[in-house]
């Protein structure tokens, strides 16, 4: 896992920097923290009101920093005050589908663990787009502006100037490489083929 | 749990077996709620999307949008000025208020095509390349402490990111100390002065202070924060085309290649300016002395903007586009060129430094300014 390059030897050692007020300690908690909150949040508010929640709460851990002692009380505090904005803004909606009463429901149901659960998440998310780095470039290419760009098949063709054939063709390449690559334990081709096995058949 | 991540991603393409497979289970039934969350990742669309909400590109974009938000709220923001820019509609006013917009999730308009490397552009980082007396060469990239050197009783170390010297040295032995492009550093000298680097930019200077003058020569851009010494006048000497003269004082200098003029800029104490052939100039705090073949000097300069980059901004008040772009070049390393005449933009406001080159450009593309970006290369269309 990358860190800042702060010296501190320890959580504990991190925490005391905090609460003492260095803006350094302040930006690692963050950085270790916001992206699991805010995707946390994501699942159950609009992106909007998610981005408000996760500044508003950093701002207050700030505002409170001299309560703090241990990295797992910022952590629970963070995720209890964010997870109480989800819970007022859901029940405090006037319209109320069924959609959001289910999802209402499902906020009841958690609790810190699923925090971990969406860390966890981005891990695995930054193993896959790190192996993506290791694939040849113009599958790579295709499978970036596919997910991170969020472009069709044809505009993708039409950016990276290959004919929708040769895109087809790269189809292919990818399932000879992955008879090719089963044999090595080339885990990602797989996992291009599970998720874009979609993507493919839409060309 | 490094170990659990890894058996995951092993298991999304390859059937685990033994004692691998035996202990993702084990790690699966301690929850019912770790079952659940695995279960999701095997469907294709779920796994999908995922990887489309959270690609490295995105998430750098949201992170600095959030904490520019965060540091503004806390009062950690020094600049109580709200993000100003003066080409904006509407809409665009609203996204920039915000700190860098609302990329997450969407789709590139046809017109820019965005290189897949650009996601890859760092701002820039703490580093930079030491030269001792003898020639040789240490980097100081990865380095947050250590101890470098010892000339002639004097010790260089890096004490959490800074370059300082210690010790009473007899011998005039000199050290340079010089960044690349994409690095910026620290360091205090012998006195006592701090020095801040920006990027391309270096300063020579000995390791101990002897004789009847402190004399340093710098290329580039750096601030200083120098200790007094009434009896030891502090010399910077500027790309060999001026020379400062500085009572115990904080300025700047900006002296790059290729830019228009040398600027320094003092902050508080007593700068003299001199260039060869010419009456020296003494610069009161708050003023700048351009310098070119002769020294003009602003009387009220913009010392917000000046220190913008120490303080980790870029500040583009009244820069034209091509001044903006040399900025860029220098602290992304890249390489700029315009295809057909420059846009006549201007621009005003400030930005963080510690954006990526993408989330940086996305926000220029907003306000009209149209570029290609292969690798390194950033060519700015018409």
């Amino acid at each position: 896992m990358t860190d800042n390059e702060l010296t501190y030897h320890d959580d504990a050692q991190l925490v005391q920097l905090f609460r003492t007020g260095s803006e350094e300690a302040f930006s690692i908690i963050y950085k270790r923290l916001y992206q699991r909150l805010y995707f946390f949040a994501l699942r159950f508010v609009p992106e909007m009101d998610a981005k408000d929640m996760v500044a508003e709460a950093f701002i207050s851990l700030w505002q409170k920093r001299e309560d703090f002692t241990e990295f797992p009380a910022i952590q629970h505090f963070l995720f209890i005050l964010i997870r109480n904005r989800c819970l007022n803004l859901l029940k405090h909606e006037l319209m109320k589908t069924e959609k959001q009463a289910e999802i209402l429901q499902q906020l009841t149901l958690t609790d810190e663990e699923d925090l971990d659960l969406q860390h966890l998440q981005a891990e695995l998310v930054k193993l896959i787009y790190a192996e993506v780095e290791r694939l040849p470039q113009k599958m790579r290419a295709i499978f970036l502006l596919s997910f991170q760009e969020g472009l069709k098949p044809a505009a993708i063709a039409e950016q990276l100037q290959l004919s929708v054939q040769t895109v087809r063709n790269q189809k292919v390449t990818a399932l000879r490489l992955l008879r090719e690559a089963l044999g090595n334990r080339a885990p990602l081709l797989l996992l291009l083929m599970l998720v874009t096995e979609k993507f493919f058949s839409d060309l | 749990m490094d170990y659990i991540i890894s058996l995951v991603f092993k298991s999304l393409s390859t059937p685990l077996e033994g004692q691998e497979l035996a202990q993702l289970e084990e790690w699966l039934n301690a929850s019912p709620k770790r079952r659940a969350w695995y279960q999701d990742l095997q469907d294709g669309d779920r796994l999908a999307a995922m990887l489309g909400k959270q690609a490295p590109a995105q998430l750098e974009v949201l992170e600095s949008e959030l904490y520019e938000r965060i540091l503004t709220g806390t009062g950690l923001l020094r600049k109580p000025r709200v993000i100003r820019w003066r080409i904006w509609t509407a809409a665009a006013a609203v996204m920039l208020l915000l700190g860098l917009g609302t990329y997450l999730l969407r789709k590139p308009s046809p017109k820019t095509i965005v290189a897949v490397a650009a996601a890859e552009i760092k701002p820039g980082q703490q580093g930079a390349v030491l030269t001792l007396a003898d020639g040789s060469q240490v980097s100081l990239d990865t380095v947050r402490n250590a101890v470098i050197a010892l000339q002639g009783g004097v010790t260089a170390r890096v004490v959490n990111g800074t370059l300082i010297y210690e010790g009473q040295g007899n011998a005039v032995v000199y050290n340079t100390m010089s960044t690349p492009r994409g690095r910026e550093f620290q360091l205090t000298l012998p006195d006592g002065t701090q020095v801040w680097l920006n990027s391309a930019s270096s300063i020579h200077y000995p390791t101990a202070f002897t004789g009847n003058e402190r004399k340093v020569d710098i290329s580039g851009e750096a601030y200083f924060e120098v200790t007094q010494n009434a009896d030891m006048p502090f010399r910077v000497n500027v790309a060999g085309k001026a020379e400062m003269k500085v009572l115990g004082t904080h300025f700047n200098v900006s002296a790059y290649d290729n830019e228009a003029s040398i600027n320094a800029t003092l902050l508080e104490g007593s700068v003299a300016v001199m260039i060869p052939g010419a009456r020296q100039v003494v610069l009161q705090p708050g003023e700048q002395a351009r310098v070119t073949d002769k020294i003009t000097v602003i009387r009220h300069a913009d010392t917000e903007k000046v220190m913008a980059w120490k303080n980790g901004f870029f500040n583009f008040d009244g820069l034209t586009l091509q001044q903006i772009m040399r900025q860029l070049e220098r602290w992304y390393d890249i390489d700029v060129t315009y295809e057909g005449p420059v846009p006549d933009i201007e621009l005003s406001g400030e930005m963080t430094r510690g954006v990526t080159l993408n989330g940086l450009l996305k926000n220029l593309k907003e306000l009209g300014v149209h570029y290609k970006l292969e690798g390194r290369k950033l060519t700015v269309l018409p």
